[in-house]
């Protein structure tokens, strides 16, 4: 499963590099290839390109704030989801959003 | 001394009672060692910021920031508090490890933001948490988070 995403938060210091090391690792774990792009103090930080964004099967949005860049992720099934939860629960999200993507190609 | 985490910046008896203790706290530290001129407007920055959504996180920690005006120079401050306090965390747990960030709304520099970015995906790390849970030498305890702020991630 291939997953691309972008996290973000109020002030962008600390949740957003938490969020994106955080799925990243869950993601590291349970053999999913996840690149989470980091929109916080620092701007955009690892980036993801229009083609990465087109080889993923879906798109985490780690946050309930304005994204840059959404037309990247145009005809990819985007999922939000609340930033501290991917702090504490990154692998059962990806699980999660992974099941419900599959569920709606059938 | 100038480092952005240094002896004057780590507390490791505090004895708050609750969260607005803390927070008041952190900003009258902030004054007497001079990265703030005002420590009630920052201690107001940092009880908004609580309300867009609460600092807590897990095991214990918790990372209040302000990203103001009020704050003249990129700080970390540690705080180890006596006793556990309420503080609205994500497993539900109460708080007594505290860091705070204190950063300058404007020209902060990235090497500093990175540092924090850092700092912060070292709480995910059980080691990390573990030593700086238990630590009790504050010149080494300064250096190890340090060092892991200056790591890349």
């Amino acid at each position: 499963m291939k997953v691309v995403g972008v996290s973000a938060c109020p002030a962008g210091l600390a949740h957003t590099p938490m969020a994106a090391k955080a799925l990243e690792k869950a993601g590291k774990k349970i053999g999913f290839d996840v690149k989470m792009e980091q929109q916080g103090s620092m701007g955009q930080v690892n980036k993801i390109t229009n083609e990465e964004a087109q080889a993923a099967d879906f798109v985490l949005i780690a946050s309930d704030q304005h994204i840059e860049g959404m037309d990247r992720f145009k005809g990819k099934p985007v999922i939000r989801v609340n930033i501290t939860t991917c702090i504490k629960a990154p692998e059962a999200v990806l699980k999660k959003c992974a099941k419900a993507v599959e569920a709606k190609k059938q | 001394m100038n480092d952005l985490l240094n002896e004057n910046t780590v507390f490791l008896n505090v004895d708050e009672k609750d969260k607005d203790g803390i927070l008041k706290f952190i900003s009258t530290k902030a004054q007497e060692l001079d990265i703030t001129d005002d420590a009630d407007a920052l201690y107001h920055d940092f009880l908004e910021r609580e309300k867009e959504f609460s600092t807590g996180l897990q095991d214990g920690f918790a990372i209040p920031h302000a990203r103001t005006n009020n704050v003249k120079k990129v700080t970390v401050m540690y705080l180890r508090n006596k006793n556990s306090i309420e503080w609205q965390t994500l497993d539900d747990q109460p708080v007594k490890y505290i860091f705070a960030l204190l950063v300058p709304e404007k020209s902060a520099g990235d090497v500093h933001l990175k540092m924090i970015s850092s700092l912060a995906t070292a709480l995910l790390e059980d080691d990390f948490k573990n030593t700086v849970i238990s630590s009790n030498d504050k010149n080494e305890l300064t250096r190890f988070i340090l060092k892991i702020m200056k790591e890349e991630n």
